[in-house]
């Protein structure tokens, strides 16, 4: 009885896993990439410097928008937080008539500044690192709740394979340190095991709080039994600040130091992440602003509403223990709270869920090829599977190098140049799938790691052409966020160098030469 | 600071766990250690790695350090293999030469 | 042999079937009965059911996949769900919803 469910077990590892591991590794490779998603904004609009204080870069935006747009009727300020650089803001220009309703044009009213200078700069057009963010759950090229329910649905699996996998597992602790090089099948077992056990906590934790971050979209029935629409229920877990509408007497363009103050008091020193006034030159004005969301785990960061004196006029009342349960796990899934040291833990673990998906497709192939090889029939799934393995392993970091090229390489002034880095992307991405189908396996491999070592080690070479910005500058003006990265990317480049060494030297020792050959000389 | 004690503490663990374990005793020390060794090398293992969590959890409060620790357990366990790996490398490589001498 | 060979593809998909739909019948229903009948506020309630049945959808699946025969699997998932959106339908019908 025990060894048949641990054989059911094992047939619902291999085939939960295989079904949607392709997907399974994007989302996981793009959610590590996204744990650093403000370095990688900032890495990619060289145009402005790192924010050194975030309530400063608030202040700063402030002071822009009520010397620049002092008749506006609402202003928002987006600072980055420290990990980042551009300070947003945004405003809407008093209505042509008296009576008409205030429209925001979003493509004029709008502009970036330095957040330590408060000067205006004219940053790339780019997503940065918060496409990757968005890639991690929304997909791309689709409606977002299509995107949403995709990743959904392969997380279940991805949580269906943990368990099962830990069932299947029989030795975690006798095979705890046990990794074996140049064994083959062995050795990739060994790996995805290591990987697998090592961050076990890491991966429970992701991926069901990976599901409680959509909870209402994919399991609506908790709420639908207490409710008869959605918006009651966000109203009532979720309170939103409410902002009066009554006017009064035109005023001097609002100046944000009070409600700075009163925050940096209430909020024992932690900044504001989005602050929004309505009606900056009446008497009536409003703050409203919102806790950075570093300031604690619970995700739901706390919310304040002021008038001009920066008296407070709302606060979030306390939170009961199931939606702080919630914020908690929506928190510890991205991450925001994590200063340096443990965001390099939760990369370095993101690398390890990637690294166990990888293994596992490889070592989906290798059980496979060898059974075969037996037999020495080709097998059509195995190829595709192949294909597939190669296409998004290989592929998809590809993808991220054209990302880093098309930022430095794509014109400044391309109309949608966001979505042109991104097309990029997505075109080296896909054109891994066709080359891997084209080439025969081991040639594929190797040809598409090489390619990425080139594209990884180019990155920073065309960083220093196209901007003013360089490894060595970096260094010397202690830009140290941009000078990792730099060194990230070569790191990387040459990671995918050693792999494809190691994939030339196994394919030049493996049997399979004489086989291409036999091949070649049927089709010339 | 308290990163780094951490993630020391929870490396000895690892190490003198992997050292308590038969079967990469011969593969660290060439040959088998005592029982009884072996189980103190468990026991003080086994310490270090409360210990990591103890330094994570007081240094950076019980919700954070916990969550640190975790990481650093991984991180640790990682480079407690690497380190097994090369031990072990170093040690086939210092007695290749001496078999073939035998022979 | 083919005809066991079948007799086995028509249990897997039987299997995935039943792991699909009834594990999210069950994980969903569990979600709707505890934001019934758990006591405090009714967001919080809702939400803690929320919660709970993200755990309770892969124990079904490993549940219907690791059984020996599925149909006392099948009939059990079907007892437990009929109980349970009965507790519902009732406590709708007689509490109300906000």
């Amino acid at each position: 009885m025990k060894a048949a469910f641990r054989q059911s077990m094992s047939w619902l590892h291999t085939w939960t896993g295989l079904l949607v591991g392709w997907i399974l590794f994007a989302v996981f490779l793009s959610g590590t990439l996204a744990y650093f998603n403000s370095e990688i904004t900032l890495w990619m609009q060289p145009e402005t410097s790192q924010t050194r204080s975030q309530s400063d870069a608030v202040a700063k935006g402030g002071a822009w928008l009520q010397q620049n747009h002092p008749d506006a009727v609402e202003w928002s300020i987006f600072p980055a937080n420290e990990r980042g650089g551009a300070v947003r803001v945004l405003w809407t220009p008093p209505p042509a008539t008296p009576d008409a309703k205030p429209v925001r044009d979003p493509d004029r009213d709008i502009a970036w500044l330095d957040p330590n200078t408060g000067q205006q700069i004219n940053v790339r057009d780019t997503m940065g690192g918060a496409f990757f963010y968005r890639l991690h759950f929304d997909m791309h090229y689709m409606p977002r709740i299509w995107g949403r329910w995709i990743v959904g649905v392969c997380a279940m699996f991805m949580f269906v394979a943990i368990l099962t996998g830990i069932v299947v597992h029989r030795k975690i602790f006798t095979d705890f340190f046990t990794l074996r090089f140049n064994k083959g099948q062995r050795s990739w077992l060994d790996a995805h095991n290591v990987v697998g056990v090592l961050a076990l906590p890491f991966h429970i934790m992701i991926t069901f709080t990976g599901f409680v971050t959509l909870a209402s979209m994919y399991m609506p029935w908790g709420i639908a039994a207490n409710f008869a629409n959605d918006d009651d229920y966000f109203k009532s877990a979720f309170p939103q600040p409410e902002i009066p509408d009554t006017r009064g007497a035109p005023a001097p363009p609002l100046d944000l130091a009070a409600a700075l103050a009163t925050v940096d008091a209430r909020w024992n020193g932690a900044s504001p992440s989005s602050v929004t006034v309505f009606r900056p030159a009446d008497t009536s004005a409003v703050v409203r602003m919102f806790q950075t969301s570093s300031a604690q785990i619970d995700s739901r960061a706390d919310a304040i509403v002021m008038n001009r004196a920066g008296e407070v006029i709302w606060a979030k009342a306390g939170k009961g223990a199931a939606t702080q349960t919630f914020g908690v796990m929506v928190g510890l899934h991205a991450g925001r709270y994590a200063g340096p040291d443990l965001r390099w833990l939760y990369f370095l673990s993101g690398l390890g869920g990637t690294t166990m998906i990888g293994t596992g497709l490889i070592l989906w192939t290798v059980k496979r090829k060898r059974k075969h090889a037996a037999k020495s029939v080709a097998h059509v799934g195995l190829r595709l599977v192949e294909v597939l393995n190669t296409g998004t392993i290989v592929g998809f970091p590809l993808g991220v190098a054209a990302y880093f090229i098309a930022n430095r390489l794509v014109p400044l002034d391309t109309v949608e140049r966001a979505e042109a880095e991104i097309g990029w992307f997505f075109a080296a991405w896909g054109v891994s799938y066709i080359y891997a189908a084209l080439r025969p396996a081991p040639r594929a491999w190797f040809e598409l790691l090489a390619a990425a070592a080139a594209a990884f080690a180019a990155i920073p070479l065309l960083s220093a052409f196209t901007t003013g910005r360089n490894l060595f500058t970096s260094i010397a003006s202690g830009d140290w966020t941009r000078a990792t990265i730099d060194f990230a990317l070569l790191a990387t480049a040459v990671l995918f160098a050693f792999a494809a060494r190691k994939v030339a030297a196994k394919s030049d020792a493996a049997p399979s030469h004489p086989r291409r050959s036999r091949e070649q000389a049927q089709t010339s | 600071m308290i990163h780094l004690l951490g993630f020391v503490a929870a490396l000895c663990g690892f190490v003198l766990l992997c050292a308590a374990m038969q079967r990469h005793q011969t593969e660290i020390f060439g040959a088998r250690l005592a029982p009884a060794l072996g189980r103190n090398l468990r026991y003080g293992g086994g310490a270090l790695i409360v210990a990591a969590w103890l330094i994570d959890a007081l240094g950076l409060g019980w919700a954070v350090g916990t969550i640190t620790a975790l990481g650093h357990l991984t991180l640790a366990a990682g480079l407690a293999i690497a380190l097994l790996h090369w031990r072990s490398a170093a040690l086939k490589k210092a007695r290749a030469p001496a078999r073939s001498k035998q022979a | 042999m083919a005809a066991r060979a079948s007799g086995q593809r028509l249990e897997v998909i039987a299997r995935t079937l039943l792991a699909i739909v009834g594990a999210y019948a069950a994980a969903s229903l569990v979600a709707a009965t505890l934001a019934r009948v758990l006591p405090g506020d009714r967001a919080e309630a809702a939400l803690a059911g929320t919660i709970v049945s993200f755990a309770v959808f892969p124990a079904i699946v490993m549940w219907v996949f690791g059984a020996r025969r599925v149909l006392p699997v099948l009939v059990s998932l079907v007892i437990g769900c009929a109980l349970l959106a009965a507790l519902t339908y009732w406590s709708i019908t007689t509490g109300g919803r906000a």
